[in-house]
């Protein structure tokens, strides 16, 4: 936005949008890194904090949605600033429910500390975590930079995250076949794995909506995909 | 508040919030006439201080005529008849006592179509105060000069050319200079008439932006037939239907959630 | 419903049928007006070659050169040149005496008739020379006077040497004397003194316009004086300030109603109020110039209320919104944008003043006077009346004298449009 409106309001009011959309990114974010490290340190107190701190994404959601609003009722605004509110609305739901996952993730951690089953198998929810977390942090730049090479290559990275869920799904069902008691951790690591790799996909739908922003136009071309998990029968 | 509303009869048709915590102007059951016709129905509304309010509705909804009550510049007009009393800083503008010099030198107006005199930029904005003589000598006057432009945004473009003629301006530059006028004799409220309506979309911007500056110095009514305008300049916005006032509220409001079923289906567009 | 409207390919065909016959209409049309317009011009060019044709010969006439003995005992006796002094001197005879050496009369009869060839302000014409210049004192100069208009039509043709005597205006005796002076080279044809500075005279060849001139410019200063601030004040009080009623509109159509009344009931008018009521002297350009105003006044008003009207209302607006009173509105900004249409209708009306003749017969400024006024108070006649009257005399030289007036009347109406149209241009360009 170097290149400023006639009305100073108008900017002001496009500002603030934008600003608020991305302390709503960079607090989803925040909450996602956190409740994939507490999956690691299982630190009781830190998972109720991000458990109570979704509150506050709901509210910067709710702001970003009202003053989308405002902007379109009042202002009109054409093209690029059109392009940028719409998308502003959509990531900012986006954000919103990406911080919903973390804290579904971080209620099933909590559920995994009271199971208390030792050697969990959760190598993989790490790397998966941190690809995830990359991918975010990636697209959050794009955002800002209005990158789209960075963000088509984020949207092209998501497979990988689909391989690792796979493979994690894999892994977990031939465990709780041998294993019985394994069954109810299992299944809440199931879900655990399945919302980090339903996180990503969310992180590649906001990667194809700054693309939008900065071209005007669907990304639409066919992208890579791993998650076979809905695909087929395990062995 | 409770004293304010038994100053008028009633109020059950205006829906929103008519008043205002820092009015400047108050106008109560006006009725204008022309002739035997009612151009306007007992209008109540504040104006508050330093704030943008802007009239919209249909043409012929008499919010123009409403609009010149402010000023009393009907009375140029010989079959026009006001009924009511609009104060300002509470004393009546229509009490006989009151002069319309001063009163018109306090509440500027802008009008539809730019209207320079023909006469060079300087003499346009000085004109104010040499008639009501406000300036000392002519150092203060070309300060006044040069102030009004300055806040009406045009003095970069003119400060060169001071002394050619203002009618040798571009449309947006000689409502800007009219502005800058009105500015001159430092009003308190400055009406506008459609300032906007015969300029292209770029100056149009421009005017808008200088009335959302002017609007942290002065109070200012907006009339116009653009509720985009409205939308876009004003912090409040008044809602005219044959004459009558139907809404008043903040401009967000009205623009996302109107009250009355008349604003929503003018502002969507499905009458007017 | 059926359809009523033709399908376009039927519509653009009778468009196109239609089209050479509106063509010729248009082409019709521009023939009348071409036809008009020079049916115009020519009665134009007509009448200006006609009026200097005739009008041009009016400028000059024909002059006798002799030479004079400046004697100072004979020309001023007293000598102070004072009137009375030079009165009392022999300049009439000493200009005789210079034509008899020349034409040498026989006898009495002869001799009479010689003095009467030199125009009868030969004397004046002396003492003014020896007045502006007292060195021709003692010398023996040669000096140029104007010939009896008879001689001078003689000498242009118009009185025919072949017309027997006793139908002649002038005798075989002066037609002698005529040649003679003619082979001593003594008659030339020269531009005439008297037309310019010359003033009403019974003697056409020493007739000229000067006291009429100065008598039109005296009367239309005081109709000026009295009509433009009238006219104007009028016209912004109907237009400005006068609320619109019954009686502004019995105003309004009085005015227009004025506009359309023969000249001649104005000067009926003068005459009753100005000079029997108010007893004013008869003659004078302060009344004549007051009852032209009366007669000015209406097209001064309608043609200020059009321009006043003219003014557009976003000025007024301008002005007011900004709170000027009525009476800076209508000083700043109404009456200088409308200055220009004023000037405009205001040159009109004084362009008819100065044609005007018969409104100052009535006030009788149809009087002879020979002297120049100087001021609106000394009795005084106008151009056209003047014109009028020669027009009604006689003698054969004053047909020319008529044209040369009415050349010089046009001058001047001419250049009073001139200056008018650089007034307004001058106005209208301030900005």
């Amino acid at each position: 936005m170097d290149n400023n409106h006639i009305s100073s309001l108008f900017d002001k009011d496009l500002n603030k949008l934008n600003n608020n959309l991305l302390s709503l990114g960079n607090t989803a974010l925040d909450q996602f890194d956190k409740c994939i490290n507490n999956f690691g340190t299982q630190d009781i107190d830190k998972i109720e904090k991000v458990i109570n701190s979704d509150k506050i994404l709901d509210d910067l959601d709710d702001k970003v949605q009202k003053l989308g609003f405002e902007i379109i009722a009042l202002r009109a605004p054409q093209a690029a600033d059109l392009r940028r509110i719409i998308v502003a609305l959509k990531v900012a739901t986006i954000f919103e429910r990406i911080g919903d996952y973390s804290r579904n993730i971080s209620n099933r951690t909590k559920l995994l500390i009271e199971l208390n089953y030792s050697d969990l198998p959760g190598v993989n929810i790490g790397k998966m975590g941190q690809k995830t977390q990359t991918m975010f942090e990636d697209v959050l730049e794009a955002y800002m930079n209005e990158d789209d090479k960075l963000a088509v290559k984020v949207r092209n990275s998501d497979f990988k995250v689909d391989k690792l869920h796979t493979e994690y799904y894999l892994e977990i069902i031939s465990s709780m076949q041998r294993n019985k008691n394994f069954a109810p951790t299992g299944a809440h690591l199931l879900f655990i794995a399945k919302n980090i790799e339903r996180v990503a996909d969310y992180v590649t739908d906001i990667a194809e909506q700054v693309y939008f922003l900065v071209n005007g136009s669907v990304l639409s071309d066919h992208r890579p995909k791993a998650d076979e998990t809905s695909l087929k029968v395990p062995d | 508040m409770i004293n304010e509303e038994n100053d008028f009869r009633k109020l059950d048709l205006t829906v929103g919030d008519v008043f205002s915590k820092d009015a400047r102007l108050k106008a109560r059951n006006v009725n204008v006439f022309y002739g035997n016709n009612k151009a306007i129905d007992n209008v109540t509304i504040d104006i508050g201080n330093k704030e943008v309010i802007s009239f919209i509705g249909p043409s012929g909804c008499g919010k123009s005529t409403f609009l010149r009550c402010f000023n009393r510049m009907n009375d140029t007009i010989d079959t026009c008849r006001v009924e009511g009393k609009i104060t300002l800083e509470d004393e009546n503008i229509y009490d006989r006592k009151i002069d319309v010099v001063p009163l018109r030198a306090r509440i500027g107006m802008v009008f539809q179509k730019p209207n320079p005199f023909p006469k060079s930029i300087y003499d346009n904005v000085a004109y104010g105060p040499r008639i009501h003589g406000l300036c000392e000598n002519k150092d203060h006057l070309d300060g006044i000069v040069e102030q009004s432009l300055k806040r009406a945004g045009l003095w970069e473009e003119v400060n060169d050319r001071l002394l050619s003629a203002g009618t040798g301006l571009s449309g947006g530059q000689q409502q800007r200079l009219c502005i800058a006028r009105a500015i001159a004799v430092s009003p308190e409220v400055i009406l506008m008439d459609e300032p906007c309506s015969a300029l292209d979309p770029i100056a149009t911007a421009k005017i808008e932006e200088l009335i959302h500056e002017l609007g942290n110095e002065y109070s200012i009514v907006i009339v116009t037939h653009s509720m985009q305008q409205a939308a876009r300049v004003s912090k409040r916005t008044a809602y005219f239907h044959l004459g009558k006032l139907i809404e008043v509220g903040k401009t967000k409001n009205i623009f996302t959630r109107p009250k009355h079923s008349q604003t929503e289906a003018y502002i969507s567009g499905k009458i007017g | 419903m059926n359809n009523k409207l033709i399908n376009p390919t039927r519509a653009s065909e009778i468009v196109r049928n239609s089209i050479a016959k509106r063509r010729a209409k248009d082409n019709r049309l521009k023939l009348y007006g071409r036809i008009a317009i020079g049916f115009a011009v020519c009665f134009l060019i007509f009448l200006f070659s006609s009026i200097f044709i005739k009008g041009y010969p009016g400028f000059f006439q024909y002059y006798v050169t002799l030479d004079i003995n400046f004697d100072r005992e004979r020309i001023d006796p007293q000598g102070d040149l004072s009137d009375n002094s030079l009165f009392n001197g022999e300049a009439s005879k000493i200009v005789n005496e210079a034509l008899f050496t020349i034409i040498d009369p026989k006898g009495r009869k002869a001799k009479k008739q010689a003095k009467k060839m030199v125009s009868s302000g030969k004397d004046v014409r002396l003492t003014n020379l020896v007045k502006s210049n007292p060195n021709l004192f003692g010398t023996i100069s040669s000096v140029k006077f104007a010939l009896d208009d008879d001689i001078d039509s003689f000498l242009r043709g118009y009185i025919k040497r072949e017309t027997p005597e006793s139908e002649r205006r002038i005798s075989d005796q002066i037609i002698k004397f005529v040649d003679k002076l003619d082979k001593e080279g003594r008659i030339s044809y020269e531009f005439s003194d008297y037309i310019l500075n010359g003033s009403a005279s019974g003697n056409p060849e020493m007739a000229g316009i000067k006291g009429a001139f100065f008598g039109s410019i005296l009367t239309l200063s005081v109709c000026l004086l009295i009509a433009f601030p009238l006219g104007v004040a009028t016209a912004v009080y109907l237009e400005e300030v006068a609320k619109k009623n019954k009686i502004t509109e019995l105003i309004e159509v009085n005015i227009n109603n004025l506009a359309a009344v023969p000249s001649v009931v104005f000067g009926i008018m003068g005459l009753a109020i100005f000079i029997s009521i108010f007893g004013m002297p008869r003659s004078i350009p302060l009344v004549g110039g007051m009852v032209l105003a009366l007669m000015t006044l209406p097209t001064i008003i309608i043609s200020s209320r059009a321009a006043i009207r003219a003014v557009p209302p976003s000025v007024r607006d301008a002005a007011y919104g900004i709170g000027a009173s009525k009476l800076q509105v209508i000083f700043h900004h109404v009456i200088p944008l409308a200055m220009p249409g004023m000037l405009t209708g205001t040159i009109i009306g004084m362009a008819q003043a100065l044609g005007e003749t018969a409104p100052l017969l009535m006030i009788g400024m149809v009087a002879f006077i020979v002297d120049v006024p100087n001021s609106v108070m000394d009795p005084g006649t106008v151009l056209p009346v003047q014109i009028f009257m020669w027009a009604d005399f006689a003698e054969r030289m004053f047909i020319q004298k008529t044209s040369a007036a009415i050349i010089i009347l046009l001058g001047f109406l001419i250049s009073m449009n001139a200056f008018a149209i650089y007034l307004r241009k001058k106005l209208e360009r301030r900005w």
